[in-house]
């Protein structure tokens, strides 16, 4: 089956540095995404991939063959493009069968074919027109058609929605990763919103500046972030950051020590702390020892509802207990799940609390 | 040396050969290499030539150094070309440019429905050959016979006394090129949001503050490239004003253009045709030049930031 | 009320200054051309106080200039030269534009150099060439009319698809690449048809400015047998100055192929000359 390998491609344009030293594995049938903020080079790794780019240096490897040197067309790889990319001059029929009329697939085939991946997507009635005359969602569905048609060998998607409107982006989003599971093909997708990568992905690539952060399933991405810029760039709202230093069984947060049920492994190194919203319990500021915070701003956000404190002049959120109400300008006193935070070291990496980690999580 | 890397020297003989700059230098190529022999290499030929002496039949004489620049440059007859020429592209762009202003204003204001004919109604002039135009008016201002002394009653010899050949040279030319100032800039008009129009009558812009906040500055790129372009087809005046006037009465009007070719052809000294040639061509360039620092400079940054 | 009547009425009368002044506008620009027309038409075209109109119509000048004079000889000449030559220029243009745009090796200069072709006096350019023709007898050729109009023919048609290739997203031809078509086949399928208005608007304002110029030809050729049509017009203003009629004729055949040419890229041509 097909197997790709990216094995420490890289990518210089002048003294910059657009990807640096990339390997990655693609799983047959797998949803990969790439995400990361826009500039971290993903799209340049996925233009690697198709040929649409040469690598500085690096190695292309589709069942164990170096592709280097072949171009575009003889790499096998479907593409969607951000900018939709569908040929102005040509109907949507001409559009979505073009790659099986570069392969020189015979007329009834294609016809077939085209019928089949019309239906599939719900444009049969487009296909005798323009791209110009499609709305953008329909565009977007024809250039997916076009990828779909063949049987490639992995399927390419370079932001394919971010220009569509939010609705239709979750719309599309479903039917992807439905006809994705239908079709059991090997897909890269970029993008830089981590809520559609949470949403598609069977596993998280995340970049940032040219390299490698993080590749894993979405939950274990969520739960365990390799390093704190991904703690920072995954979920929505954000994390929290603390200052945290961990000795004799207590842990001082931001310079108030707090008492954690139990404590596992060696957490000596520990420096920073981050906690989600839901890792962070208020309650009404009593004599208790722990940090304090004033009620910003209660924001609603349907069925849950967010706390915007102040803190001692740092900005935190944190969720709102169902049990309590707890208002604005009121005062709270702040409570940590210790279990569930994460502990990173000076240099900004991950450290386990090994009692409780059991799943293995991997960079790359 | 057993350690030589076979795979980077595969690598780089494949850069070289697949490498897209290579294809672009390529399909680059022919154009520049006609332009170097069917312009640059003559343009040499011709600095060199202007060091020269030439026999009346042409031939390549004897070697005079800055002689024939001595002798163009205390030549009266050249430095009143050369003031006519420089005279004639200030007045004519820079009328051009305002009545063209003017009119495209006029065309984009909210009275007019039909602008796009109108623009295109305007534009025939500037796609004649300048000896159509200059065809045109001679018989236009031709004293007894012409319409324009008719019309006004007047009774001048436009094209044979002073200063009025000069005056008819300018106007056949603002005929003709007033419609690309008229076209630059109605299309620059039409691409100018109007949000920008509706946020200025929000803040209660008057009419003229809307135009020289949010008009002029949106057409600044489209002003510049079009000044550039004029001042540098003006220079090159010669056709409009041989069919006119001749370049006279005596040489009046003559430019540097034609006084540049009278040389070569008329006295038949090619030596100081080529030096013409060439102070012709520093006075263009010089003149561009100044236009391209002063106005157009900033097209090119804002081309690059795009 | 009455203030309501008093600004229509004052808007009334902007209107109307409005209108007048487009319409002088118009008169302006097209009363020397209905000059034009109506003086290759009349029996008497000169006459003391001149009409516009004239009393008595003739296609006496037209006969003269097709048939009394050589006019048909110019203009195959004009043609030949500015067909050939604009072929030349548009086709090496469009390989540069669309390596300019896509790749820009050199990194501006190439397309500087180009541009900067704009900045020699056809005269400047006319005398050299003059003198490097001269000795193996090309001079009266169409073939040096031809290889000297490649500086007027070449910047222009590059600047023009310069801007057209530019609109074509470079995506498209990725499109066509990741579909399995090769570079060629993608230039073919993808490039070229979406090129194609560029192209034809490129080659239209090429051959305007090649079957108007006047300078190359004034010193490059010396009889009919390789002399263009503004050649053959400026000799109304020496040997022939008072044979208006003819005059008239030969202008509007002369103008005939151009207002065709530009009625046919209206629009294009705005873009082309805006330069955007």
């Amino acid at each position: 089956m097909a197997r790709t390998e990216l094995d420490e491609l890289r990518k210089e344009y002048g003294d910059l540095v657009a990807v640096n030293d990339v390997s990655l594995t693609l799983n047959d049938g797998e949803f990969l995404v790439l995400l990361g903020p826009s500039g971290c080079g993903k799209s340049t790794t996925l233009r690697m991939l198709a040929g649409l780019e040469d690598p500085t240096d690096g190695e292309i490897l589709v069942d164990g063959e170096v592709v280097n040197d072949r171009g575009p067309h003889r790499r096998d790889f479907a593409m969607v493009f951000q900018q939709i990319a569908l040929y102005p001059h040509m109907t949507v029929r001409e559009n979505i069968s073009s790659p099986l009329r570069a392969n020189g697939v015979d007329k009834d085939t294609i016809e077939d074919r085209v019928q089949r991946t019309a239906e599939m997507l719900d444009i049969g009635e487009l296909l005798d027109r323009k791209p110009g005359a499609l709305s953008g969602g329909q565009q977007q569905r024809v250039a997916i058609g076009r990828a779909l048609i063949r049987e490639p060998r992995a399927f390419l998607l370079d932001e394919p929605f971010s220009k569509l409107d939010q609705k239709l982006r979750i719309q599309l989003q479903k039917e992807l990763k439905r006809l994705q599971e239908e079709m059991d093909v090997t897909t890269v997708f970029v993008t830089h919103d981590q809520e559609e990568a949470m949403v598609l992905a069977d596993r998280i690539a995340v970049m940032d500046d040219g390299e490698l952060q993080q590749v894993d399933t979405p939950e274990q991405l969520y739960r365990f972030p390799a390093n704190e810029f991904v703690a920072d760039f995954i979920g929505n709202p954000t994390m929290n950051f603390f200052e945290a230093d961990v000795s004799h069984g207590t842990i001082a947060v931001d310079g108030v020590p707090y008492d954690p049920p139990e404590i596992n492994g060696h957490l000596e190194s520990v420096r920073r702390m981050a906690a989600r919203p839901e890792d962070i319990t208020p309650v009404p500021a009593d004599d208790a020892d722990g940090l304090v915070a004033t009620v910003e701003l209660v924001e609603m956000r349907g069925t849950t509802t967010y706390l915007i404190v102040d803190c001692d002049g740092k900005e935190l959120t944190v969720l709102q207990p169902d049990e309590q109400r707890i208002g604005e300008d009121d005062h709270v006193r702040l409570e940590f799940d210790f279990e569930n935070v994460s502990f990173f070291d000076g240099e900004g990496d991950l450290v386990r609390q090994t009692e409780h980690d059991r799943t293995e999580t991997s960079i790359r | 040396m057993s350690t030589l890397d076979t795979s980077a020297i595969r690598k780089s003989l494949h850069g070289r050969l697949d490498d897209d700059r290579t294809i672009a230098w390529l399909f680059v190529a022919p154009a520049v290499v006609l332009l170097l022999l069917v312009a640059i290499y003559p343009f040499l030929t011709m600095i060199y030539n202007s060091l020269f002496n030439f026999t009346q039949a042409g031939r390549i004489d004897t070697f005079v150094a800055f002689q024939n620049y001595t002798t163009v440059l205390s030549d009266a007859r050249f430095i009143g070309a050369t003031g006519f020429t420089v005279a004639y592209v200030v007045v004519v762009v820079t009328v051009e440019f305002l009545l063209g202003m003017g009119i495209s204003l006029l065309i984009y204001s909210k009275h007019v429905k039909r602008r796009q004919l109108l623009v295109v109604l305007s534009l025939p002039p500037m796609m004649l050959s300048p000896v159509v135009t200059g065809l045109t008016w001679r018989m236009l201002l031709t004293p007894e016979y012409g319409m324009v002394n008719h019309l006004f009653g007047t009774d001048i010899a436009w094209l044979a006394s002073r200063p009025w050949s000069a005056v008819a040279v300018i106007v056949a030319d603002i005929w003709m090129w007033t419609p690309l100032f008229v076209l630059v800039f109605t299309a620059t008009m039409q691409s100018i949001p109007n949000v920008y129009y509706e946020a200025a009558r929000v803040d209660g812009m008057s009419r003229w503050q809307q135009f020289k906040w949010v008009t002029l500055p949106q057409m600044r790129t489209a002003i510049a490239i079009v000044l550039l372009l004029r001042v540098v087809r003006a220079f090159k005046v010669f056709p409009k004003v041989q069919v006119l006037t001749l370049g006279g009465p005596g040489s009046y009007t003559e430019t540097i253009a034609m006084i540049t070719y009278n040389y070569g052809f008329r006295f038949f000294d090619l030596g100081r045709a080529n030096a013409a040639g060439v102070l012709y061509w520093l006075l263009m360039f010089g003149a561009a030049y100044l236009i391209f620092k002063s106005v157009a400079e900033e097209l090119i940054s804002a081309k690059e930031g795009y | 009320m009455e203030l309501t009547k008093l600004h229509n009425y004052s808007r009334l009368v902007t209107r109307a200054a409005v209108f007048a002044v487009i319409g002088l506008w118009l008169i302006w620009i097209w009363g020397p051309l209905v000059w034009d027309f109506f003086t290759g038409l009349a029996v008497n075209p000169q006459t003391d106080p001149p009409q516009l109109i004239p009393t008595q119509f003739t296609l006496e000048h037209y006969r003269n200039v097709l048939f009394a004079e050589d006019m048909p000889t110019y203009i195959r000449n004009s043609v030949i030269v500015t067909t050939v030559s604009t072929a030349i220029s548009v086709s090496v243009g469009a390989l540069a534009a669309y390596a300019l745009t896509r790749y820009d090796p050199g990194d501006g200069q190439v397309s500087f150099f180009i541009l900067s072709m704009r900045f020699l006096p056809p005269i400047a350019v006319a005398i050299p060439i003059y003198m490097m023709f001269v000795g193996i007898g090309w001079i009266n050729t169409w073939r040096v009319l031809i290889l000297a109009y490649l500086p007027i023919g070449i910047p222009i048609s590059t600047w023009i698809m310069l801007i057209f290739f530019q609109r074509i997203p470079k995506e498209l031809e990725e499109a066509s690449r990741i579909d399995g078509w090769s570079r060629i086949q993608t230039w073919r399928r993808v490039v070229l048809p979406l090129a194609a208005p560029g192209i034809s608007s490129a080659a239209i304002l090429t051959a305007i400015l090649m079957w108007n110029e006047y300078v190359l030809a004034l010193v490059l050729t010396t009889t009919k047998e390789a002399q263009t049509i503004p050649i053959y017009l400026a000799g109304f203003v020496t040997t022939r100055g008072i044979l208006w009629g003819r005059m008239g004729a030969a202008t509007m055949i002369a103008i005939t192929p151009i207002v065709i040419l530009s009625f046919l890229a209206q629009e294009r041509l705005v873009a082309g000359f805006t330069l955007e």
